[in-house]
């Protein structure tokens, strides 16, 4: 009996061990349930979802202090604020190199962007763009095919041109690198930037004429701009050293591809048109000019980790400076790390250029009120909300009326003696650029170089934010007509065309002119926004938004009587540039008609694309860098050196590369591999 | 009725038990105390019986030959034959000895005196010593070789490394079993401490290399308290603690501040502003003018100025850590019922604690209940389970969530310390200042609390069932041999729910924010074990063989919107906002991750004479996160002891008393990567296109959209390894009043697993490679003294240290630094790297500045000095070593406990020594709050710290090199004094014990290198309270 029990009990034991051990492989399986694999990607569905993600890709570039960093710092339109975030790229001292740069390297805090930020982003959708290559065999529908190409090529021509603007030469890789490859050649310049334009020559013959995605899709007459635009690099003096056998056949072709690109998508009519934002997907994001943007709108699914922070990034301090301004998503947050240079407004002629109004904001009405004492008379001041309370006049040197007025440090900390003449009411801050001929809008703080005073650029304000320091729904503009006739002209002038070239920029000027009937005080930017924001319902925000001002400070800061005339901008003859390039060029020492023409079109560019993102690559390729940056940024002036014209290759890059053979690179080697002077 | 059936036994037993002896007798101890309590069984019958309070008893016995067994927690077991004596007097020893004590050393148990491993063994004494909230927290302090670091939140945890760091990627962790039970998730905070009979820590590989894959950094085996045959028992214990947050690092006084802003303003221009030792009204309205707080806090600095003379002790200084700080009060309560019979044991307890944090809103409540029963219905078969449930609620307080920065204060407290102390909380309409201070970036926090929650509960429910076969009770030719199988389900849900409201300052001009997030957790393991064990003449062998599955599973879900109709819904009805519409940015999220692991292990216990142990195992483990091919790995281990006391040449000696020698090697392995990394993982994201629908994307990585990259597919991934050598002694000498263990260890850490940066190129920026090797050597020493023992007064003394090093051997790319990620070969695995600090310029060395400067510098006299280790007169990334290790080199921890008669005065050090910090620097800004410091000034050239530098960012970009700092302390944890009840007294009012103590917690730091930080906490603040408690058995 026993035993029976026995043996019934030793099976059962037996049988139930038995069933646990033949868990073995099948067990052990992982099993991804949640998530695509990369063979999703090699099916049509995937293969078009992998071409979408291209445009996810060019997002990136405005998502972030680099946006500016890489651009805009170092060069003569901009300096930094008294924010010192990104300081090293505007200042090129000992920090700045190929090493990220850290708070204990010197960075003012964490937010420093890193060398290699730029070079890791634009690999990564090359990588994309490799792999949509390589998979479009999976695609069998011809036009879809062609399409979603014209993309790849069209971004990882970008994207060479980025890095090759950046860092010259650099690895080309066309294919998706398959496992872990450390083992890589740096191509020359001539190789890179010929990559670039093969790429783009692709996309341009495929890309379609019509915007088939939305507003943002890439299409043919983009391609034309870029590769022209990459032509006009291979044209320019960085690529000097080996181009004369391409530059006569380049530059006919540049000025072919820019008029097909201005016949196909011609200049806005009023250039207020590309600025007036209203509100998400508004009609100013519609408009035909426009080549190429980075798109946003207001869905979470599609704001990323960055979303767009570049609205911040143009405003001086304002609610520090002034007890009268409160900061909100009702009028713009004051993070200023892009001061304008005194070269910046001196660019413009301020009575006849547009532009000059249409870009920059100059009035700040007061939103909240305080007891501050004035102290030319020791009485309350008589500003109300909705009153001027911040107040900039961007006047000329030889402007005499404001002379006698103390305004000092006092205008910064919102007891300024001004009294606006308009209105007579007080202005607790009041800027004007000039007194008694000296610029002074960078004396208010407390040196010259690290200045949160100054008269902001408008081009990317966004009342739509949901909250002070909510993200822009606003697109950027990456690419326009009004660049394109910038290309043009800039092709002329290197075939000597000088008259030519002026014929194409007066073109582009014609339209910076005020028309007759013109209220020329008119003010707006994309803080109207905020009228249609669901924040607006509150009676509180409705006071603070009467910070905006929609008029701006014209006839305070140029002293003209009232008018709706015309105003002209025409150039007569290459001869005689307008007084403001003349100065300029005066103070750079230029002389020869190219030069002066070169330098005369990187002018006309600060006053039509200020602040869009383009500046140094545009310094770089020209090679005037050095000179501008020496010669309009105090901040670069003693640092910037000829080395500079390159951004250092990544260190950690570098130190992650290894020999064919799998040994580690020696010194010698690395140094190779590193931009000279780094 | 039951008289009457006493009687009815009384008349009927005689007939059927026939020569019966009666016998009686008394039990004491050593110093003549009765002992009540113990159970006496007449062996092999069974009939037991328990002593009453003046320790006697009276059983019937079979006859002369009976044999009588004593048995009594913390005494050694006696047996007596009953013999001629019909009254037996009795006495028991206590047991002084560890190495009689029976320890657990994973998949069965141990007398300690046989082990060959290093281990520590915590009672529940030891645990329960200092309330504490969870048992993580009770280990700290009582074991050598195991470093845990403190948190005080309520609800939170520190860090635990047993002997240092090894693995640079992957998990320190160690892993946790309780009753046998290896947890996939999660460790031991949720255990009720006063549930818990014993902690046992397996440290060298020789021992954790049963646990093969899971026990690389050491094993922690946590016995949980079941009923004990013959006893019942009732227990409540419960305390009470009053807590006050400390600060070593008060902030500046309003009139301190003023000068030092002064300063601040002077040292960024020299010619605009007047310096801080000659102040002027002009210079003040100009410096604290401000624009957000109606000019409060200018005016308030104004009050300072009377006839054109300053007088900084009229301006109103504001503490406002007033608005985050409470007195926090701790209760925990206890209540333990067991008992059992030689078939049946059960035992249940439920626990309550509440901590209130000493901060504001930071709340932790937690329901502990624990049911186990064990049943031997059958001498060959035995079941038992047991469940421990908690359920926690946790109100995390003020945190950086609902904040657009991702800098700033993450408490209350911190929050409220950054606000200047010149700042007014109220305007003059009585309404709350948001901005005080007129910085944008400075909330105030009066009336935070009730405006942001952060709700967190977790239910956990760990089960451990058993059931077991003794084929030797079957088939006697299988004596020896018995079959358990364990199943353990672990269970947990944790649920956080937040909400911010509109009119909360951090969310000041926005909208009210809500989001729940949901985590649900289950994991199982499956052990079937047979062991055998035999006696052959004096070769004693034991044989265990295990097969082992687990699986672990995790769903997680999340949402969250803004605009929140309405603050009373809190997260509870998020469907309320219209979902579709962009201004609720609402979003849902869920999860999978699933993962499992399999085993085989096989060990082998021999020992000859009771002189010579042999334990030798091995495991192979199949791990699913690994790639096919390389998903099992074998894990060996082999130990050797030697019981030298044993041996004839030592039993001459008086010495010792004890004295074994240990030699153990062994294999273990960490599989501790993430799930997924050997598929090739793509992500998805939204692209828009204006005039039309959001695009669905995808792409190997985008990192624009994600901050969680995906790393590149490794098909080879496999097995990180240690392989570890230990040498051991454990001793006992003066009649074992000194008793210790020393252990040296050397580990060698093989096939790191790593994350490896790889060239973006490839399109990924990283992938998870076996790459790389890790050293890592120490000692850990334990002792125990007694100083002093006698009658009425004992003196027990616990000293436990431990040094460590680790070192990296090799890296990606071989013996080649990896600069970004601070690893170097030949340094410690965790380093300080960067520029080091060569104090303050001195006016006099204006020659060397000068050259500085001419290469971009701005170097003035009371400014940081960097050095210049290239002395080319650049400061650089070239300038850059390494500046210390931050792991401590010493642990120490030293416990103390005085017995007079019922009195016991016990105390508690710990320390850590030997590492470095960095705590920042002092930015000094001239703008934020500043704590009270030594800075320079041209009449005080001689301080600490730099010059204030007015400044938005920016400031002395060096100042950060002026806090890294040299860190040991040495912290007196509590002091605890306690009466135990004489048990008379106790008899006399009808209990078995009770104890009555008090304690006083964190009375401060007795050495400290760092005088503005608790280095336990790396916080300048910590609690500091008493505590009272109470014990009781019935």
């Amino acid at each position: 009996m026993n035993k029976i029990k026995n043996i019934i009990l030793g099976t059962l034991a037996l049988v139930t061990a038995a069933s646990f051990t033949s868990c073995g492989d099948e067990f052990l399986k992982e099993e991804l349930t949640t998530s695509y694999n990369t063979q999703y990607l090699q099916t049509e569905e995937g293969f078009q979802s992998l071409a979408t993600a291209l445009y996810g890709n060019s997002r990136w570039l405005f998502g972030y202090e680099w946006a500016y960093a890489t651009t805009q710092y170092g060069c003569d339109e901009f300096t930094n604020g008294s924010d010192l975030t990104s300081e090293p790229w505007n200042k090129y001292d000992a920090r700045f190199g190929a090493s990220a740069i850290t708070t204990a390297m010197g960075a003012a805090n964490a937010n420093c962007p890193n060398v290699g930020q730029l070079w890791d982003q634009m690999y990564y959708g090359i990588g994309t763009a490799n792999l949509l290559i390589k998979n479009s065999s999976f695609e069998t529908d011809q036009e879809i095919k062609d399409k979603c190409l014209g993309e790849a090529y069209f971004l990882r021509g970008y994207n060479y041109y980025r890095l090759f603007a950046q860092y010259g030469g650099v690895v080309l890789q066309l294919e998706p690198v398959e496992g872990v490859v450390r083992n890589f050649t740096r191509s020359s310049d001539k190789e890179t930037l010929n990559q670039v334009i093969a790429d783009l020559e692709k996309a341009y013959d495929l890309l379609p004429e019509t915007e088939w995605r939305g507003e943002g899709t890439w299409t043919k007459p983009l391609g034309a701009h870029m590769l022209a635009k990459a032509l006009l690099f291979r044209c320019s003096e960085r690529c000097d050293s080996w181009n004369s056998e391409y530059k006569t056949a380049d530059l006919e072709r540049i000025i072919t591809l820019c008029d097909y690109t201005i016949s196909k998508r011609p200049l806005a009519s009023n250039f207020r048109d590309l600025w007036a934002w209203t509100g998400v997907d508004c009609d100013a994001e519609k408009n035909p000019e426009i080549l190429m943007s980075c798109q946003h709108n207001a869905d979470k699914s599609t704001v990323g980790r960055f979303g767009n922070r570049i609205y911040s990034y143009f405003t001086p301090q304002f609610s520090n400076f002034s007890g009268w301004v409160k900061r909100g998503a009702f009028d713009g947050l004051d993070f200023q790390r892009c001061r304008p240079t005194e070269y910046n407004y001196s660019t413009y002629d301020n009575v006849n250029d547009s532009r000059l109004w249409k870009s920059f904001k100059t009035i700040y009405n007061a939103n909240q009120t305080n007891t501050t004492k004035n102290p030319a008379t020791n009485a309350a001041y008589n500003t109300a909300v909705g009153d001027a309370a911040i107040l900039f006049i961007l006047n000329k040197p030889t402007d005499t009326r404001f002379d006698n007025q103390a305004h000092g440090i006092f205008g910064k900390n919102g007891v300024s003696t001004f009294v606006n003449p308009e209105t007579g009411k007080d202005v607790p801050n009041a800027f004007a650029l000039y007194y008694g001929g000296t610029y002074s809008l960078d004396t208010y703080n407390l040196t010259k170089t690290t200045s949160n005073v100054f008269c902001g650029l408008s081009k990317a304000e966004d009342g739509s934010r949901s909250a002070e320091k909510g993200d822009s729904y606003r697109d950027v503009i990456m690419a326009r007509t009004g660049e394109t006739y910038l290309i043009k002209a800039e092709a002329l002038v290197r075939q000597e065309k000088y008259s030519d070239a002026i014929g194409v920029i007066n073109l582009l000027r014609a339209r910076a002119e005020w028309k007759v009937g013109e209220n020329r005080e008119d003010y707006t930017d994309g803080t109207v926004a905020f009228e249609s924001n669901a924040l607006f319902a509150d009676a509180a925000n409705k006071t603070y938004y009467k910070a905006f001002s929609k008029k701006s400070s014209y006839y305070l800061s140029t002293g003209i009587s009232s008018t709706t005339a015309a105003s002209s901008l025409q150039i007569s003859s290459y001869m005689s540039l307008p007084a403001e390039d003349e100065a300029i060029l005066t103070k750079l020492g230029v002389t020869s008609d190219k030069d002066r023409m070169i330098n005369f079109i990187l002018d006309e560019r600060t006053r039509e694309l200020n602040g869009e993102f383009v500046r140094w690559e545009d310094l770089s390729r020209t090679k005037t860098l050095v000179k501008r940056a020496q010669t309009f940024n105090e901040v670069a002036a003693s640092f910037v050196q000829e080395k500079h014209l390159l951004r250092a290759i990544p260190q950690a890059f570098i130190d992650g590369l290894v020999n064919e053979d799998g040994s580690i690179l020696t010194a010698e080697q690395k140094t190779a591999w590193q931009n000279p002077g780094y | 009725m039951k008289r009457m059936l006493i009687s009815l036994l009384g008349l009927l037993l005689p007939l059927v038990i026939f020569a019966q002896i009666k016998v009686s007798g008394t039990v004491k101890d050593g110093s003549g105390e009765v002992l009540a309590g113990v159970t006496v069984i007449q062996k092999g019958v069974g009939n037991a019986v328990i002593t009453d309070g003046n320790g006697g008893f009276t059983m019937d016995v079979k006859n002369v030959n009976s044999v009588l067994q004593f048995s009594y927690l913390g005494y050694a077991p006696q047996e007596k034959t009953v013999g001629t004596q019909r009254v037996l007097s009795i006495v028991m020893h206590e047991v002084d000895s560890q190495f009689d004590e029976i320890v657990v050393v994973g998949y069965g148990t141990q007398k300690k005196s046989d082990v060959t491993g290093a281990l520590i063994n915590v009672t529940a004494k030891e645990l329960t010593s200092r309330p504490v909230n969870n048992a993580f927290e009770a280990l700290q302090g009582k074991a050598a070789g195991v470093d845990i670091t403190s948190n005080e939140r309520p609800g939170e945890l520190g860090a635990i490394y047993i002997r240092g760091k090894r693995s640079l990627n992957a998990t320190n962790d160690p892993l946790y079993v309780v009753d046998g039970i290896p947890l996939a998730s999660g460790g031991i905070e949720t255990l009720n401490p006063r549930d818990i009979e014993s902690i046992d820590i397996l440290k060298d590989a020789s021992a954790t290399a049963i646990y093969g894959s899971r026990g690389a950094n050491g094993v922690i085996l946590v016995t949980t308290k079941s009923g004990k045959s013959g006893t019942l028992s009732l227990n409540y214990s419960g305390t009470a603690t009053f807590e006050t947050i400390q600060d070593k690092a008060p902030a500046m006084s309003a009139s301190d501040y003023i000068t030092w802003r002064r300063w601040a303003y002077y040292n960024s221009n020299e010619t605009a502003y007047a310096p801080g030792n000659l102040p002027t009204e002009a210079n003040d309205r100009i410096i604290f003018s401000n624009a957000l707080d109606d000019t409060k806090t200018l005016d308030n600095v104004l009050s300072g100025w009377v006839n054109g003379q300053w007088d900084g002790s009229k301006v109103i200084n504001t503490d406002w850590t007033q608005y985050a700080k409470q007195t926090g009060i701790t209760q925990e309560h206890t209540l333990s019922a067991s008992g059992g019979t030689d078939n049946l044991k059960a035992y249940a307890s439920f626990g309550y604690l509440n901590n209130e944090g000493t901060q504001v809103g930071q709340n932790f409540e937690r329901y502990n209940a624990k049911l186990s029963v064990d049943i031997t219905p059958k001498d060959w078969f035995n079941m038992g389970g047991s469940i421990i449930a908690s359920m926690s609620q946790q109100d995390y307080g003020f945190s950086r969530t609902g904040q657009s920065s991702n800098s700033g204060p993450t408490t209350i407290y911190d929050a409220a310390k950054q606000i200047l102390n010149i700042a007014q909380p109220y305007n003059d309409a009585g309404a709350i200042i948001m901005y005080p201070g007129s910085n944008s970036g400075i909330y105030t926090v009066i009336g935070e609390v009730g405006k942001s929650n952060d709700s967190r509960q977790v239910l956990r429910v760990l089960g451990s069932f058993h059931a077991g076969l003794d084929f030797g009770k079957m088939v006697p030719i299988l004596e020896g041999m018995k079959y358990r199988m364990n199943f353990g389900p672990d269970y947990s849900n944790r649920r956080q729910g937040i909400y911010i409201d509109k009119t909360s300052a951090v969310r000041l001009g926005g909208t009210s924010y809500a989001s729940l997030a949901l985590d649900r957790r289950f994991s199982w393991t499956l052990d079937n074990i047979i062991t055998y064990d035999k006696l052959i003449g004096k070769n004693k062998l034991g044989l265990t063989l295990l097969q082992s599955a687990s699986r672990y599973n995790r769903e997680t879900a999340s949402m969250s919107e803004v605009n929140v109709p309405k603050s009373s819904y809190l997260w509870n009805n998020m469907g309320a906002v219209d979902i579709t519409a962009t201004t609720s940015s609402a979003s849902m999220g869920t999860g999978l991750t699933e993962s499992q692991l399999a085993s085989y292990m096989g060990r082998v216990n021999y020992s000859y004479n009771d002189r010579y142990l042999l334990t030798l195992s091995g495991r192979l483990d199949g791990s699913s996160v690994l790639a096919p091919g390389h998903k099992w790995s074998f894990f060996p281990s082999a130990a050797l002891g030697w019981r030298m006391e044993q041996e004839d040449f030592m039993q001459d000696q008086t010495l010792f008393d004890q004295l074994k020698l240990r030699f153990g090697v062994g294999t273990t392995g960490n599989a501790a990567v993430t799930t997924y990394q050997t598929i090739g993982q793509i992500q998805s994201f939204y692209v828009p296109f204006g005039g039309s629908a959001n695009a669905l994307a995808y792409a190997t990585n985008e990192p624009y959209y994600t901050s969680s990259q995906v790393s590149l597919a490794n098909p080879n991934l496999g097995w990180e390894s240690t392989t570890q050598y230990n040498i051991g002694v454990d001793f006992g000498i003066l009649k074992n009043r000194i008793t210790g263990t020393i252990d040296v260890y050397q580990s060698r850490t093989t096939d790191l697993l790593m994350d490896m940066l790889i060239p973006t190129l490839t399109g990924y920026r990283n992938t998870v490679a076996n790459i790389g090797e890790t050293k890592n050597h120490g000692i850990d020493l334990s002792l125990n003294l007694s100083p002093v023992r006698t009658k009425d007064f004992s003196w027990d003394m616990n000293i436990n240290t431990a040094f460590q090093k680790d070192e990296i051997v090799s890296l990606s790319n071989g013996k080649q630094d990896m600069i970004d990620n601070t690893w170097f070969i030949g340094q410690s695995i965790s380093v300080y790297y960067g520029l080091e600090s060569n104090g303050l310029w001195k006016a006099s060395e204006q020659d060397e500045m000068d050259k500085f400067n001419a290469n971009g510098h701005t170097f003035k006299a009371g400014m940081v000095k960097p050095v210049d280790r290239d002395t080319n007169y650049v400061i650089d990334s070239k300038d850059r070593t390494i500046l210390g290790n931050q792991m401590p080199t010493w642990t120490l921890g030293f416990n103390n406990t005085f017995t007079y008669k019922n009195f016991e005065l016990s105390f508690m050090l710990f320390g850590r020594f030997g590492y470095m910090i960095s705590t920042g620097g002092e930015g000094q800004l001239g703008m934020y709050q500043q704590r009270q410091i030594d800075y320079w000034t041209p009449e005080n050239t001689d301080a600490e710290w730099q010059k204030p530098i007015y400044s938005q960012s920016g400031g002395d970009p060096y100042s950060g090199l002026l806090g890294y700092r040299d860190a040991s302390f040495l912290k007196l944890r509590n002091v605890s004094l306690g009466y135990n009840l004489p048990a008379k007294t106790c008899k006399a009012i009808g209990i078995q014990n009770m104890k009555i103590y008090a304690q006083a917690k964190n009375l401060g730091t007795i050495y400290s290198t760092v005088d503005w930080i608790d280095l336990d906490l790396g916080t300048s603040t910590f609690n500091r309270g008493w505590v009272i408690g109470l014990e009781l058995g019935f």
